[in-house]
């Protein structure tokens, strides 16, 4: 099991500001399942980037040198939400793309770098971010979020 | 939404994680019975031993959940590499009327026509041995694997990759990738034609573009063995597996592009399921009515990406064949002979006997092999009389075994067998136990040769992350499913 705070820095490289929120990684049979703690939307998204970037290349530093817009599809926050966390690893799987930091609320700006074999390890190639026992949770308090990646 | 489970739940034999009881039938099958909103009863192959691994997830529940699905016609079955999946176990097959019936990406898995193929080279294994080394790296070398593995020599521009989606293994013969007897022995002639590659998204197609060729990743492999063991010496001929043959074992499917069409149209599912007003144990089993646009976009955009696969797994065909002629000769690349070609991750619409009469219905196979019987129309005549070779691989450290369709299986399982050997550990478990060892040294001890594109592919594919498939196999062929021909073993492997 992997816990982690997530972090948020300006040049993506040396955590300085944290976000607030938490990823944690749980093996599952085959697979994957994460579970993301964030007290705030825009904290909620930041782990989202750091839970992606930490499956794909673990704690390796991914620098912000390029941006990627992503727009936002569906209508409920539950849907939004698990459509921007696939895009994120749609990102990785067509041209390497790694997330090091978000900014705005839908569209999002995604900054970071593509993959680059002499910094980089690949640690997991996700194939899909399933639907299967989504969990979405927006409480007072914050939110809490279940995820299971398919490997 | 989690399933309700009935007020006289009956705790599973171990009393573990499923809220559905389970009865036992006989020695090979247990049975599910219909509790609460299920709409048939589930149907376990399994021996004591396996069902102690089943009863350990979600698995039962997840055959429960598929039987409360609109239109499903018989049992809810699970093969015994059964393991937990996403909406469908793995390891699952379900048969649903054309009339008030559903289809259901999330039971054909999101890897479309991932499948096996296998070859037999004209040599023997002690032929093979020494330039085993060098016939392994020449095929590391020329069938990219693992994360992200894509070609630098074939990229499909748009109107190919149409060509691709509507043609499938035919495309890449028409191109010399192939012969027009290796379509013969491959499942639909390599080529379904409800295919619409207008149903197939840009994004899926990017993913693809440059895939096509390639092994991919996880648990896809390209493996050299050889025939250990012959059980009907009489069909290891016909099927070109005399003891002692070399075989080439092929694993792979549509790669990014398969995954990106079940995603799409999970997500129009979603909506589906609002729209018809189907109520679902789970967001992951969403569906459409078959017959409902929803249902014909998924239907022609599946058989696309099934396509894709046959082309795909032709491509690597073709790139182990130059391999062999590099090694040896053009003569022994020309011999090499493809033996089956089948898919285990698909929905097909096939005419069973249900309820003693014959009626079309959409059989959907989740980790599960069709596995025709002796005289089906559909197989290559020169199988006819044999029955469709169901090829099993297992784990790369043991064996593998390649079966053959019955009739007691068309007429109990709709013509569907094992896949695997299934896991039984998780990757990160595996990864850990694999951590202070030396896996391929350990492997190379034992004659198995393995390259990879990471340290951790291979950790996580260690043998004991897997079931013994021979416990796998002795359930379905001793529940009368499927009978064995041979057992083959690795001496090389390159991994996803």
């Amino acid at each position: 099991m992997i816990t982690s705070t997530s972090a948020d820095s300006p040049d993506g490289t040396t955590p300085d500001r944290p976000t607030g929120g938490t990823f944690t990684l749980l093996a599952h049979t085959a697979d994957l399942r994460a579970v993301l703690t964030a007290p705030d939307r825009p904290a909620l998204y930041r782990t989202a980037v750091d839970f992606v970037r930490a499956v794909i290349v673990g704690d390796q530093a991914v620098r912000p040198v390029e941006t990627r817009a992503v727009e936002p599809e569906g209508d409920a926050p539950d849907e939004r939400f698990f459509r921007f966390v696939r895009e994120l690893f749609y990102l990785f799987d067509l041209d390497g793309f790694l997330p090091a930091a978000v900014e705005g609320d839908g569209p999002w700006t995604v900054r970071g770098e593509r993959l680059d074999a002499a910094r980089h390890a690949w640690e997991h190639h996700v194939k899909a971010v399933t639907r299967h026992a989504y969990l979405f949770d927006a409480r007072p308090d914050g939110y809490h979020v279940e995820l299971v990646l398919d490997l | 939404m989690s399933p309700t489970p009935p007020d006289n739940t009956l705790p599973t034999p171990a009393g573990r994680a499923s809220p559905y009881r389970v009865e036992r039938i006989d020695d090979w099958r247990w049975r599910v019975p219909r509790q609460g909103k299920m709409r048939t009863e589930g149907l376990i192959f399994a021996d004591d031993a396996l069902m102690e691994d089943v009863l350990g997830d979600e698995a039962v529940t997840q055959v429960a959940n598929v039987a409360h699905l609109p239109g499903i016609v018989g049992p809810s079955i699970a093969m015994p590499d059964i393991h937990w999946g996403y909406g469908f176990p793995i390891g699952g097959v379900a048969a649903f009327d054309l009339d008030g019936g559903v289809i259901s990406p999330g039971g054909v898995g999101y890897d479309i026509n991932c499948g096996v193929r296998l070859l037999s080279v004209p040599l023997g294994v002690g032929d093979v041995r020494p330039r085993l080394a060098r016939l392994i790296d020449t095929l590391f070398a020329s069938l990219p694997s693992g994360v992200g593995s894509a070609r630098s020599d074939l990229r499909l521009d748009d109107r190919a990759m149409n060509d691709v989606l509507r043609r499938g293994a035919r495309w890449a013969v028409a191109r010399g990738f192939g012969t027009e007897a290796d379509l013969a022995c491959i499942e639909a002639g390599g080529c379904l034609p409800d295919a619409d590659p207008a149903a197939v998204s840009k994004k899926a197609r990017a993913r693809g573009r440059d895939q096509l060729g390639t092994v991919g990743s996880g648990n896809h492999f390209v493996e050299v063995g050889y025939v250990a063991e012959a059980y009907d010496e009489v069909a290891a001929d016909v099927l070109g597996l005399a003891p002692g043959t070399v075989t080439v074992f092929i694993h792979s499917g549509s790669r990014g592009l398969g995954h990106q069409v079940c995603d799409d149209h999970l997500d129009r599912m979603q909506d589906a399921v609002k729209r018809y007003g189907i109520e679902l144990p789970d967001k992951q089993l969403c569906c459409a009515p078959l017959g409902s646009p929803e249902a014909d976009a998924y239907w022609g955009a599946m058989n696309a990406a099934a396509n894709f696969a046959f082309a795909n797994r032709q491509l690597m065909t073709h790139h182990v064949r130059q391999a062999i002629a590099g090694v040896f000769d053009d003569t022994v690349a020309g011999a090499t002979r493809l033996v089956y070609d089948v898919a285990h991750n698909i929905a097909k619409i096939e005419p069973h006997v249900v309820d003693g009469r014959e009626r079309r219905v959409c059989v959907h196979r989740k980790g599960a092999t069709r596995a025709f019987p002796p005289g089906h129309p559909e197989l290559p005549e020169r199988y006819r009389p044999l029955g469709q070779p169901v090829l099993i691989p297992g784990d790369m450290g043991r064996y593998s075994y390649v079966l053959l369709g019955t009739a007691r299986g068309f007429d109990e399982t709709f013509g569907s067998s094992c896949h695997g050997a299934g896991r039984r550990m998780s990757r990160g478990k595996a990864k850990v136990l694999a951590r202070p060892r030396n896996v391929p040294a350990e492997l190379a001890a034992h004659g198995v040769l393995v390259r990879a594109a990471s340290r951790a592919t291979v950790d996580e594919e260690i043998p004991e992350a897997y079931k013994d498939v021979r416990e796998v196999v002795d359930v379905v062929t001793h529940a009368g499913i499927a009978r064995k021909v041979a057992q083959l073993k690795p001496i090389a492997v390159v991994k996803g």
